[in-house]
């Protein structure tokens, strides 16, 4: 007899509202007038014979005692965690906790996953000249990458969209590059219409055993339809499609480009040069083809008087998230771990039991090609004491952490900035700068200074200087030896 | 409420890290240093505890600066890297060591001017961080961030600011 936890993807002492919503969501998909693969009609079949057992009582319980102590088979998966204390301090005002949690792939896996990816290029009048030819040399270069069962397709975009190619299998595309080439640079940016077009093709030919993703390469703010394209992003992620966005030059808006791939576990980068375009192309590219899984999904809850003040992903691809349930991870690669921090505002009256269970819920994911997710229940009880921990927290989580205080730094700085706080955002900038040189990052530390000066003098920061504070702090965070910071550290104009 | 030793921000209870000013507020569990380079976390345990007891050794000194105008001498231990430079009012970043007291200003000292690290036992280089008025050794004018070897009783001179560095507490 099957396990028919293990069917729904729930674990054995799931409620009766979880195995309800695990039913519907499979039913959803799995339903002979919408299925797609051979083998899941019956498997339908089988969903509803489990679901007519665990969603009674009675024959619940029945099944329960007989089925067979769960059994231990290696997960191919493994979650960590790791807390900044082991107790809860019983005091009258607000504390902080952290908790690093690690995700990594402990099966052996070859494969290498097939694509299913869409360009979105803006040819807005500002790509005009140089901009535009490297992007395309970028491009054409990067086709050479593909797999011939590769499937892909070019937008190029202004205040309208046109697909220079639509999806098709890679060995079947003809002529692509010449009209790569034929692009012309015109009109404005509207980063809509091109990341609409470009959704639409990954869409067509959405597979689940494939990486479906949008990437968008652009260089200027859009104008007015930057809610349009946060619900478009939504809209992309529940149908497990990501989005990740490059950066080109200075006068984009970062922050709007990292809540935009945020929405779907998608990262953004920051391009300052045409070799920039090709290297963050094939690093994304690589990643791709290493996915074990594209969307991992942590869904939890948290009581009154808790609050996620700070989610950021430190791997593979650093990124802060949002602080609501569902967060959407990302990609986990076979190689390589997830591993995301998260801050805890704990208020005095959450903490009136002997203990307090932070969080509860599950991180899920379904490797690429399979259909049965893999989940993992979560729950971070923490006894309170009046006593303080006395142990120290553990240095994976002290590591990520001084290397995300760098990157908060910088925000905070230009919080101060943005609000007119010239003497706080100039004094955060100078803390910065020194733990920069202290970390022997001297040219980026040479960066955050300029930008002081240029703060105190002109009373704002340059977007550029900005722009590579931002990403070459982000990079600090992720990289695991000075060459890789080094390599990410733009030069100073 | 943790109070930050270097800033006096108060941070909330649980915070590793200062608010206000990123210092490290906690040892952590294989270091136990307050200095936020991490590097050396990395290192396995056994590593370290290997590295950890001779503790004696950081705190001797590795180098005194010897002032050839006043005569002072500054000894240099505990760490393996300091910056020479001056304080002011909105300083920048503060140097290691502020030579504001041996006449920095008047000599041309930047306020944040050089950089003394030691590299091994007996290696010790100089850096010039992009001093307005330049580092200078044995009369040459150095390259800046590039580091230079240097060997026990050289003179060295932050703009016209001359000293001279004495090998370990010699």
């Amino acid at each position: 007899m099957p396990d028919y936890y293990e069917l729904l993807g729930v674990p054995r002492d799931a409620t009766p509202e979880e195995i309800r919503k695990a039913y519907i969501a499979l039913v959803r998909r799995l339903h002979p007038d919408r299925n797609r693969y051979p083998g899941e009609t019956e498997l339908f079949l089988d969903v509803q014979q489990a679901y007519e057992v665990l969603s009674d009582p009675k024959r619940r319980a029945e099944y329960d005692a007989q089925l067979p102590p769960p059994v231990q088979a290696p997960s191919p998966v493994n979650l960590s965690t790791y807390f900044s204390r082991n107790t809860l301090l019983k005091i009258s005002e607000t504390q902080l906790l952290y908790v690093l949690l690690e995700l990594g792939v402990t099966a052996e896996s070859q494969s290498r996953a097939l694509l299913n990816v869409a360009l979105a290029i803006d040819r807005s009048t500002s790509m005009q000249g140089e901009k535009l030819e490297t992007v395309k040399k970028a491009i054409t270069d990067w086709m050479d990458a593909l797999n011939a069962e590769d499937l892909y397709s070019i937008v190029a975009f202004s205040d309208r969209a046109e697909v220079i190619q639509p999806s098709t299998l890679y060995r079947h595309a003809q002529r692509t590059r010449s009209r790569i080439y034929a692009m012309q640079a015109s009109g404005g940016t509207e980063i809509y219409q091109g990341l609409r077009a470009a959704y639409e093709e990954v869409l067509r030919s959405y597979a689940p055993e494939r990486l479906n993703h949008v990437i968008l390469l652009t260089d200027g703010h859009t104008y007015g339809d930057e809610q349009a394209c946060l619900e478009l992003a939504e809209e992309a992620a529940e149908k497990g499609i990501l989005i990740s966005a490059l950066g080109l030059g200075s006068d984009w808006n970062d922050s709007f480009l990292d809540r935009l791939a945020s929405r779907t576990g998608g990262s953004a980068h920051f391009a300052a040069s045409a070799e920039d375009i090709v290297r963050l192309l094939n690093h994304l590219f690589q990643q791709f083809r290493q996915t074990y899984a594209e969307d991992t999904l942590f869904e939890f809850q948290i009581p009154e008087g808790v609050e996620i003040s700070y989610v950021f992903r430190l791997h593979p691809e650093t990124l802060p998230l949002a602080t609501q349930s569902p967060l959407r991870l990302g990609p986990l690669l076979s190689q390589e771990p997830l591993v995301w921090l998260m801050e805890f505002r704990i208020a005095p009256q959450a903490l009136r039991k002997e203990h307090l269970d932070v969080l509860q819920g599950k991180v899920s994911l379904t490797p690429l090609g399979s259909h049965a997710p893999l989940s993992f229940p979560l729950r971070l009880r923490f006894p309170v004491s009046s006593e303080p921990d006395p142990s120290p927290p553990p240095a994976i989580l002290v590591k990520a952490l001084s290397r995300l205080t760098l990157y908060r730094l910088q925000e905070q700085a230009q919080q101060q900035a943005q609000s007119g706080n010239y003497a706080r955002a100039t004094r955060t900038l100078h803390y910065l700068a020194s733990h920069l040189i202290g970390q022997g990052e001297r040219s980026l530390a040479r960066t955050v200074l300029l930008e002081a000066e240029r703060l105190q003098r002109e009373g704002k920061l340059s977007e550029e200087g900005k722009k590579i504070v931002k990403y070459g702090t982000r990079a600090l965070v992720t990289s695991n030896d000075r060459e890789k910071g080094r390599e990410k550290d733009a030069p100073v104009s | 409420m943790p109070l930050c030793p270097n800033c006096q921000h108060h941070n909330p209870v649980g915070a590793l890290f200062c608010q206000e000013c990123g210092l490290q507020l906690v040892a952590s569990e294989a270091t136990v240093t307050q200095n936020i380079r991490t590097d050396q976390i990395r290192n396995s345990v056994a590593e370290l505890q290997q590295v950890a007891p001779p503790q004696r050794i950081v705190t001797t000194t590795w180098l005194t600066l010897h002032l050839l105008d006043t005569g002072h001498l500054l000894p240099l231990a505990e760490r393996s890297e300091f910056t020479l430079g001056r304080v002011t009012e909105n300083q920048p970043i503060l140097p290691d060591i502020d030579l504001t007291p041996y006449q920095a200003h008047a000599h041309g000292v930047s306020r944040l001017h050089a950089l003394l690290r030691r590299k091994s036992e007996n290696v010790v280089v100089i850096m010039d961080l992009g001093s307005s008025n330049g580092t200078y050794l044995k009369g040459q004018r150095l390259e800046p961030h590039r580091e230079y070897p240097l060997a026990h009783g050289d003179v060295i001179a932050l703009g016209k600011l001359k000293i001279q560095v004495l090998f370990r507490g010699r």
